[in-house]
């Protein structure tokens, strides 16, 4: 039986650009251990044994290396009748990528970019002819995380742990759920409209400066 | 902004969570503690004892070892006559110094040869949370244990006796500078008793130190974890601690030679020949598993209390 409450919140996103932790993470048992199974669900290091079919030992002391990184925590202990003490551990976030243009995930896309992209992403922007200044790049710079800051904030607002059933909908559903409610809640916000207006006016900007240029 | 949860919790939720804490640590949380420890140990004896005879051929090997990697290069390098030499020293030593050059004698000579007992001790501990965590180990993971968390086991065995023997080496020194200077019988007295209390008293309040390093902690975090521990929940954990101590006593206490004077009013010596190596097998294959299982499964219930990651299943499994 796995636990109903996970009392700390999954992130939706991580990035590991720890190269320590990025090696551990190669490593084919740790690698199943994370992204086949505890970024699904809280597990118990019998129930992962089982599942993957090695011993309980090795799947512990796996186990304790990644706890010990911080890519998986404890989310509960539960003493059964009998007395076996199990804990359940559960990965950190949903996703994971490695570095920045690396990635390993549970699924191909997500809704929320991480910070550690805003620099790819507006270098990523040149190839579609918004060429930032590097004068104007930081502010460019600082717009667009305060863009995602913002997305990220009101993401939370629905991927809370108590929301069970929506924690339990299959990922490319949920994320499909959150891709909508968010575009719905951010329509909302008068914060975000303000920011993505200032956003808007940036890539506007060098999108007419690009055509002038070429013509 | 809040955001409805569309699976809400019970009411009852929060107020089953605080019941189920507080009867973990009431005196039948304790009870279950040793009766789940017993019940564990026997059914997982065979793995036990098979690590436990593995793990002592390995700790004698290794001490071989030991006493080769040091005395080899010293025949080489220095001759047979200088180790005569340091022989005759360190006997001259035990006889004739007193005070601090005899401690550090004893403490350079003991915790060579205790190092490799001390892992072996800890990988029972690496078992034991195998056992507690996953229903099931194998002989084979107290090497994986011995391999793995080796180095932090020998910290923690070697913390253990310093911690312990710290106030008996200043009494010593206390005594025997400038002056030997003995105490009389009525002083001799007190500081026995202190010094038996100070021994139980600090090895219970260690006890979840082998716990912690299995767990992944570092020694000295490791040692302050079960201080903190301790003190959080005395009663659990001293309370298991003395009840350790008093059912090894009484185990052990028969066996004793010196005391054999105690008993034989009681005791006739034919039952006492037969009771020897039948409470030997019962330390070494029940009872020093099982005390590891207990410790283990208190630590993991506690850190699981003050991490408020703890809930007990009441349901069937």
């Amino acid at each position: 039986m796995n636990p109903k409450l996970s009392k700390k919140a999954i992130k939706e996103f991580e990035v590991v650009t720890n190269i320590k932790v990025i090696k551990l993470l190669l490593d084919g048992t740790r690698k199943d251990i994370v992204f086949k199974y505890l970024v699904n669900k809280p597990m118990t290091v019998k129930q992962l044994s089982v599942a993957m079919n090695k011993k309980p030992g090795t799947v512990l002391h796996h186990v304790q290396k990644l706890k010990s990184v911080g890519i998986i925590v404890l989310v509960e202990t539960r003493e059964t009748p009998r007395g076996i003490v199990e804990r359940y551990y559960r990965a950190i976030a949903r996703e994971f990528r490695l570095g920045i243009s690396e990635r390993m995930s549970a699924y191909d896309e997500s809704t929320v970019p991480p910070k550690d992209r805003v620099n790819a992403t507006l270098l990523g922007l040149s190839t579609l002819g918004v060429v930032i200044t590097e004068s104007e790049f930081k502010h460019a710079r600082t717009i667009l995380q305060k863009l995602i800051d913002r997305e990220t904030e009101m993401s939370l607002v629905y991927n809370t742990p108590k929301n069970h059933a929506y924690q339990r909908l299959p990922q490319s559903t949920r994320r499909d759920v959150s891709q909508r409610m968010l575009q719905f809640l951010l329509s909302q916000d008068e914060v975000h409209q303000k920011i993505l207006s200032e956003w808007n006016g940036i890539i506007a900007y060098y999108l007419k400066k690009t055509s002038s240029e070429l013509a | 902004m809040s955001w409805p949860s569309n699976y809400p919790d019970s009411p009852d939720d929060d107020k089953t969570l605080t019941e189920t804490r507080s009867a973990a640590s009431s005196p039948s949380g304790l009870l279950k503690d040793f009766k789940v420890g017993f019940t564990l140990a026997i059914k997982n004896i065979l793995s036990f004892g098979l690590a436990m005879v593995g793990i002592l051929v390995v700790t004698i090997l290794l001490l071989l070892a030991i006493l080769l990697f040091i005395a080899i290069p010293l025949l080489f390098t220095l001759g047979i006559p200088f180790i005569i030499t340091l022989i005759e020293t360190i006997s001259t030593g035990f006889t004739g110094s007193t005070g601090l050059t005899l401690v550090l004698l004893i403490m350079f000579l003991v915790l060579p040869i205790l190092g490799p007992f001390f892992i072996a001790l800890g990988s029972l501990f690496g078992m034991a949370r195998e056992i507690v965590e996953s229903d099931g180990t194998l002989a084979e993971s107290a090497f994986s244990w011995y391999g793995k968390r080796g180095l932090s086991l020998l910290g923690g065995g070697v913390l253990h006796v310093m911690i312990t023997l710290a106030p008996l080496i200043v009494a010593f020194l206390a005594i025997s500078y400038p002056t030997w200077n003995p105490p009389t019988n009525t002083e001799l007295r007190i500081i026995i008793t202190l010094i038996v209390i100070w021994i139980i008293l600090v090895n219970g309040m260690l006890s979840l130190t082998f716990p912690g390093i299995i767990d992944g902690l570092s020694v000295f975090r490791a040692a302050g974890r079960s201080v903190k521990l301790t003190c959080k929940f005395p009663g659990r954990v001293l309370g298991a601690w003395f009840i350790i101590v008093l059912l090894t006593g009484v185990l052990i206490l028969p066996i004793i030679n010196e005391l054999t004077i105690l008993w034989m009013p009681f005791i006739p010596q034919r039952i006492l020949e037969m009771y020897r190596p039948i409470a030997i097998v019962a330390l070494l294959f029940i009872i020093i598993p099982a005390v590891s299982i207990i410790l283990t499964r208190i630590y993991m219930i506690l850190t699981a209390k003050v991490d408020a990651t703890y809930t007990q299943d009441n349901g069937g499994e």
